[in-house]
């Protein structure tokens, strides 16, 4: 399942930037099935749980939190087409105090959007022979 | 109860996806995994027991 037969002539940035835009795809396109499915999987799970239990994705320009909230829009960004359908779907967008487990659930949102990118950089080691 | 529960559930997600871009090898990434969960799980139950103490 994780092997090299078919030897991936995509451009490594290609490979990086389909990795962010769908988590996991970055692996399956080049043979890792089980990291692509796994790794995405899991990204997305966690993004639906940070969304289930009331967390928000932070805008780039937000300020509510001052210039953390920047901060956390650049982790939130990283899930790619998530934060893309989120933002313009608009759901997800609004604080939820009401909800206990609110602010993990931003959390959970946010350390999706960093795992994302994590997997995103390891498809691009991936694809340039730095991991195997 | 809940917030335990997503203690978990994060500390097994953020495991999940570690074990996956290590660079441990087929057979050690689980091993790397459970690694990575417990120690989550430690230091979570370390900084709780730590937070309660303090007279805030």
């Amino acid at each position: 399942m994780e092997s090299d037969t078919h030897p991936n002539r995509t451009n490594p940035w290609l490979i990086g930037f389909v990795s962010w835009l769908f988590p996991g795809l970055g692996h399956i396109m080049q043979g890792r099935l089980l990291k692509g499915i796994l790794g995405g999987a899991t990204i997305l799970l966690m993004f639906f749980v940070g969304v289930l239990v009331g967390g928000h994705i932070y805008g780039l320009r937000d300020t509510s939190e001052g210039l953390l909230s920047s901060l956390f829009g650049l982790c939130d960004l990283g899930s790619g087409i998530l934060y893309l359908v989120a933002r313009f779907a608009g759901f997800a967008m609004n604080e939820r105090p009401d909800q206990a487990t609110a602010e993990y659930g931003s959390v959970f949102l946010m350390v999706a959007g960093l795992l994302n990118l994590i997997m995103a950089l390891d498809a691009f080691d991936i694809r340039v022979g730095r991991k195997s | 109860m809940i917030h335990f529960t997503l203690m978990i559930l994060f500390a097994l997600l953020v495991a999940v996806v570690f074990g996956v871009v290590g660079r441990e090898g087929e057979h050690g990434r689980v091993r790397y995994g459970i690694k990575i969960f417990l120690e989550f799980l430690g230091v979570g139950f370390a900084l709780a027991w730590l937070l309660y103490r303090v007279p805030w």
